[in-house]
């Protein structure tokens, strides 16, 4: 062994517990000169029962340490064992995990924020189970799993994040389009209205006389296309069905060069680096009603936050099976699907991400519903009907559109059960452009496609002057283990 | 090259082994030097042994169409099987220390990563559990640290001493 060279040896060692290969340094001078070699120290994963001597650790070694993960489990707890500044000795760190938060654990560690590591590139926040579903309410767990934004200004270069809530502390000086949005409905609206040259214009609310500033509903559209007998047959609609307009953020369709404009005066972006983000929702002040403007999946808000998002992640809740009552002969499994339903994310959250987050190229969503409450994980089919106008559908489909992706190349991956992937696949569905039709009768509700189809036309007027070449859509059905 | 070709490692003892290019080439060392050199002219290896590189070719062999697994780090287990190891790998490393540490320094020298991976883990599976005088008697280690080298050596690492 003796003659076995230094790496060797340390290859060796980085198979040993942290413990045990810090006792190997007293064997002798060569292996006390094998444990000191900075690469052994380059990934730092020390157990939980390692956890009471992490200070010590980083102290000696955090300065080698590029990626390092702590998970707490049990009696040891992670905000007992490492406070934030703690971190800054690491000052080659990239790679950061921190997992088995749990009650306010979270919420006490990020309380510092008094240290910069400019060198993380990737920061994952893992949260034990908080979401509780009732038979009479929910708890959401915001108070358990929520990751200050505002925290994350220690890491100025952050690229990659992965958490749960991300929780919005802001004053509207502070973020004032933030603040703007704190009702449902108080995102800046912008209607389309075609004018009698048959030109589509967009129109902003304060020129909108007559019309609701808080939504676009499909009938004011349809009136203003003079389509009456349209109209009519969608207001009985929506008396029928819970009558909710199709509101845009303005972001959606504003002209680039005004939305960069509003970025420059935009002080507030501590993920300004961002590119990759899966988390759950964000979170206003003490937001605990899941899905409220309080706490949900806030598009507009994650593009004035990370403007350079590439791929977005919106996964469901840690749900906390052992806190919730089933009913007798209720399965678990039934339990965790009733859970994963109620928090879908409905799809009206995500139109024109595109248009809000330009650089967004891939979406996962782990469940996802349309705007009838249907998630589509049940296997409901809604269908598309064919245009009245006889318009023929453009090449870009319908979902590109809405989620406002039709520019570029981009890959919408929904996490399915078993059984929504089935029907995909007794649909026969090929990967390419057939498969991306047949996903778009999931796709789209019928109450959509007016909206759309005055989205296309305005898409065309814009694109008609520059060619571009045809961009792939690309849609995977990922079921659920 | 063509099909059927074989290329010719030669042991440091001067033995001749005739061994397909796929299974040589799980070793970087050789496969960049089929790259720089071609493969008409046998390959010498004046660090490996006949024994030992006969060793290391059965394991090329086996492994060449059963990628290895990544082995769990650190180990959670003196017995390897539990820790991601096969059954076969975990039988090829069943072996007089000697051997092993042959093989641990052939594989350092080839690249061999998956080898080297799996030696090593050999070696911390004989040291976990054991106590600086258990690991030191384990591998004929001789302390040569100076009694005030080592008494700073131990308060230093005093937490894992008591772990």
């Amino acid at each position: 062994m003796n003659r076995c060279p230094l790496d060797a040896l340390g290859n060796c060692l980085a198979f040993c517990p942290l413990h045990e290969r810090l006792r190997c340094a007293s064997l002798a001078r060569r292996w006390h000169e094998a444990v000191m070699e900075p690469s052994l120290w380059a990934q730092l994963i020390p157990e939980p029962e390692d956890l009471a001597s992490l200070n010590s650790l980083l102290r000696r070694f955090g300065k080698n340490v590029r990626y390092l993960k702590i998970a707490s489990h049990g009696p040891f707890r992670l905000s007992a064992s490492l406070k934030p500044e703690q971190l800054s000795k690491c000052v080659q760190l990239e790679e950061l995990f921190l997992g088995g938060f749990r009650g306010r654990d979270l919420e006490s560690f990020c309380q510092s924020a008094s240290f910069c590591l400019e060198s993380l590139k990737s920061l994952t926040i893992e949260c034990d189970p908080y979401f509780n579903l009732g038979s009479f309410s929910h708890n959401t767990g915001t108070h358990m799993a929520s990751l200050p934004a505002s925290w994350l200004s220690c890491f100025p270069n952050l690229e990659s994040l992965v958490c749960d809530y991300l929780r919005l502390e802001v004053t509207p000086q502070e973020l004032p389009l933030a603040a703007d949005c704190e009702s449902d409905s108080a995102d800046e609206e912008i209607l389309f209205r075609e004018e009698p040259s048959g030109e589509v214009r967009e129109v902003r609310e304060d020129e909108a006389s007559g019309a609701n500033p808080s939504q676009v509903s499909l009938q004011e559209v349809l009136v203003e296309l003079g389509d009456e007998a349209e109209a009519e047959a969608a207001e009985a609609e929506a008396t029928q069905a819970t009558r909710r307009g199709l509101e845009l953020p303005a972001g959606a369709i504003l002209p680039r060069e005004r939305r960069e404009r509003k970025e420059e005066v935009e002080n507030v972006q501590p993920m300004a680096k961002l590119t990759s983000l899966s988390f759950v929702a964000v979170v206003r002040g003490q937001g605990s009603t899941w899905n409220s403007p309080r706490c949900r999946c806030d598009v507009a808000v994650l593009a004035l936050l990370a403007p350079a998002l590439e791929r977005l992640q919106i996964r469901s809740p840690n749900i906390a099976l052992g806190r919730m009552s089933r009913r007798p002969g209720q399965r678990m499994d039934g339990l965790i699907r009733v859970s994963r339903h109620f928090c879908s994310t409905g799809l009206r959250d995500l139109l024109a991400a595109g248009y809000l987050l330009p650089h967004l190229k891939e979406l996962k969503v782990e469940v996802l519903k349309d705007d009838t409450g249907q998630p589509w994980d049940t296997g409901s089919v809604l269908t598309v009907p064919g245009s009245k106008s006889g318009r023929p559908s453009s090449g870009t489909t319908h979902l590109a559109l809405a989620l406002g992706v039709q520019d570029r190349n981009f890959q919408l991956c929904v996490g399915a059960s078993e059984q929504l992937a089935g029907k995909l696949r007794l649909a026969n569905v090929p990967a390419g452009g057939s498969s991306i039709a047949t996903f778009q009768s999931f796709a789209v509700a019928e109450q959509h496609l007016p909206l759309l189809q005055l989205l296309q036309r305005y898409q065309d007027k814009l694109t008609a002057k520059e060619t571009t070449s045809p961009c792939d859509f690309e849609v995977d059905i990922v079921e659920v283990t | 090259m063509a099909e059927g070709e074989k290329l010719t490692l030669k042991s440091s003892q001067g033995e001749i082994f005739e061994v397909e290019p796929e299974v040589a080439c799980m070793s970087t060392l050789i496969k960049n030097m089929v790259e720089d050199s071609g493969t008409d002219e046998e390959i010498p290896l004046p660090n490996v042994k006949t024994a030992i590189l006969s060793k290391v070719i059965d394991y090329c062999r086996y492994h060449k169409d059963n990628p290895p697994e990544e082995i769990q780090k650190p180990l959670k287990s003196t017995n390897l099987v539990e820790c991601g190891v096969s059954e076969w790998d975990n039988e090829y490393v069943n072996i007089e220390q000697e051997v092993l540490f042959e093989l641990i320094l052939a594989a350092n020298y080839l690249d061999i990563k998956s080898l080297l991976d799996l030696t090593c883990a050999k070696v911390a599976s004989m040291i976990k559990g054991k106590n600086t005088e258990e690991i030191r008697k384990q591998f004929n280690i001789v302390n040569d640290f100076t009694p005030e080298e080592e008494a700073q050596v131990r308060e230093e690492n005093r937490w894992c001493e008591d772990a």
